[in-house]
């Protein structure tokens, strides 16, 4: 009987040391990456994603700052994926809205349209229809993000294009601004987060937006802890990224993708796969081009990236350059140019043949 | 109550989901820490060496496959490895301290990141004091004869030794990158 319980008991030792071994693995694998690896991130873009994930899982709103409308839209979109907040996904309700596209929009039409995803949930179905019949007025809103509040849910508002609101005068509005402040600035965790996708710092946005109220505190400073600033690549993370690149890219092709894309990621990420589709450089180059133009005037055409466009037809001339000291700035940040011996010039190709073109 | 039955099911299924998950964490851990593997896979082959050369200088000389696995040899060295790589980053790396701060306080994690922490900690003392339990009961049973080798013992041995591996290959993956000094940040290295 005695050899029964101690043999039991080597047994359980065993049992106990090898639950221990998994037990170890578990935790230190890298569990976030089950989830992330899995999805297409936005090439270059996994630092920026995860911060932003962490924000929203916090209840901490953020600003997207870039140039590129293109990669702005796609990382907003890859942020609505469920599987990137593991558990707290069932607590999210996403809203993408793209300001440019709300032109008319009154203050009472873009919450209908921005909050329209809550209809759908049972628990807070009753307070939207009560916020929907008071015109969605301030405090039905914030009643309506305390009912949010109590069932544990939080809607992330998605806002892209938000600098398009400064030529909408519906919107450019104070209360429009401090409704939208006052819900995302609530006790934390909010139950309302916004991620807003600007192709301008806040500072600029804060200097266009302080003629509506001069007294005030700036109507985005609930972003500043959050900002996300889409930043070029340098030379060697360049490298390092078309390295990687499957199936490898020859030496050549590397030189014409960097070349043309210069340091962004998202251009980057075009140039890659059309090199990959293309044998030859004429075509890649040729296709590349058609392939971004639109997006690259859409980019440089919005009402403030006009200084931007101005700002790179400057280095394409090399004159008044110094007219554009803060654009210049942008563009270094974003991969597009650089300074080399104490001259401007371009990084990414593209850009000379669009604004010739 | 339809309520409560419902958290019950939840915590449940939750219970099986993580379950399923072991092997996928498993093939995670192994790619994430494949460096710190290499490292350890080369220490073994390096102490391998000794009784090698020795064989080779003294021709003469008798090594007994048994007696290394029954003798306690794999806990012995097992047990060296942990311990070093404890007073490594316990005692002489600084950085090992941030661990304390890796989840923002009122997160919805912190208990479980607690636990991970804590147990990163408890596992390598668990670790040594069942090496050096495993030896010391090896020697208490020590023989030469195939007979006296336990079955169970040897799982012991092989599950430490399988232990040290994991936590040799996640110390070392951990220090050889500079941005990856602690845990939450390797795994964030392993992500890309």
């Amino acid at each position: 009987m005695s050899d029964l319980i101690i043999v039991t008991l080597e047994w359980l030792v065993v049992a106990i040391m090898f639950a221990f071994l998994i037990l170890f693995i578990v935790v230190t694998a890298p569990s976030q990456r089950k989830n992330i690896s899995s999805l297409a991130i936005p090439l270059g873009r996994k630092g920026e994603i995860d911060f932003l994930v962490s924000r929203i899982k916090t209840g901490q709103s953020s600003a997207v700052i870039g140039l590129f409308s293109g990669e702005k839209t796609e990382i907003l979109g890859f942020l609505t994926n469920s599987k990137l907040y593991e558990e707290d996904a069932e607590t999210l309700i996403f809203s993408n809205v793209d300001i440019a596209l709300r032109v008319n929009d009154t203050a009472t039409q873009f919450w209908e349209w921005a909050i329209q995803p809550l209809q759908d949930i049972p628990e807070v179905a009753q307070a939207y229809e009560v916020c929907s019949q008071n015109q969605f007025s301030d405090v039905s809103l914030r009643r309506l993000t305390n009912v949010l509040r109590q069932s544990e849910k939080r809607l992330v508002l998605l806002l892209n294009n938000f600098q398009e609101v400064l030529h909408f005068s519906q919107l450019k509005q104070d209360e429009f601004f401090a409704t939208l402040r006052s819900l995302a600035s609530s006790p934390h965790p909010s139950p309302l987060v916004v991620v807003v996708a600007i192709n301008q710092s806040l500072m600029e946005f804060h200097r266009e937006t302080e003629k509506l109220n001069p007294s005030g505190s700036p109507y985005l400073n609930f972003l500043e802890g959050g900002i996300t600033i889409l930043q070029g690549l340098s030379e060697k993370e360049v490298d390092k990224l078309l390295a990687e690149v499957e199936p490898p890219l020859s030496v050549q092709a590397k030189q014409s993708v960097k070349k043309f894309a210069g340091g962004s990621p998202y251009l980057l990420q075009v140039a890659t796969s059309e090199f990959l589709k293309e044998s030859s450089v004429e075509e890649f180059e040729l296709n590349f081009f058609r392939r971004v133009e639109l997006g690259l005037q859409e980019s440089l055409q919005q009402a403030h990236s006009l200084k931007y466009r101005q700002a790179l037809l400057a280095i394409i001339q090399q004159n008044k350059l110094d007219e554009f000291e803060k654009e210049l700035g942008f563009l270094e940040e974003q991969g597009v140019i650089e300074k080399v011996s104490n001259q401007w010039q371009l990084r990414a190709e593209i850009f000379r043949k669009m604004l010739q073109n | 109550m339809a309520r409560r039955n419902a958290k019950q099911i939840s915590a449940f299924h939750k219970f099986f989901q993580r379950i399923a998950t072991i092997p996928q964490s498993i093939l995670d851990h192994w790619k994430c820490y494949q460096t710190g593997y290499v490292w350890f896979l080369l220490t073994c082959l390096f102490a391998l060496l000794i009784p090698v050369l020795a064989k080779l200088a003294i021709p003469e000389l008798k090594y007994s496959f048994w007696k290394f696995l029954s003798g306690g040899d794999i806990a012995l060295f097992s047990m060296v490895i942990v311990t070093s790589l404890v007073i490594d980053h316990f005692v002489f790396d600084e950085n090992f301290s941030k661990m304390i701060n890796l989840v923002p306080s009122g997160s919805k994690y912190e208990s479980e990141y607690m636990f991970n922490r804590v147990f990163i900690f408890v596992f390598p003392m668990f670790a040594i004091i069942s090496c050096l339990l495993i030896y010391l009961r090896c020697q208490a049973l020590s023989c030469q004869a195939l007979s006296c080798f336990e079955f169970v013992t040897f799982l012991m041995e092989i599950t430490m030794f399988l232990s040290v591996a994991a936590y040799a290959a996640y110390i070392k993956t951990s220090s050889f990158s500079p941005t990856t000094k602690t845990t939450r940040s390797s795994q964030a290295s392993c992500q890309t």
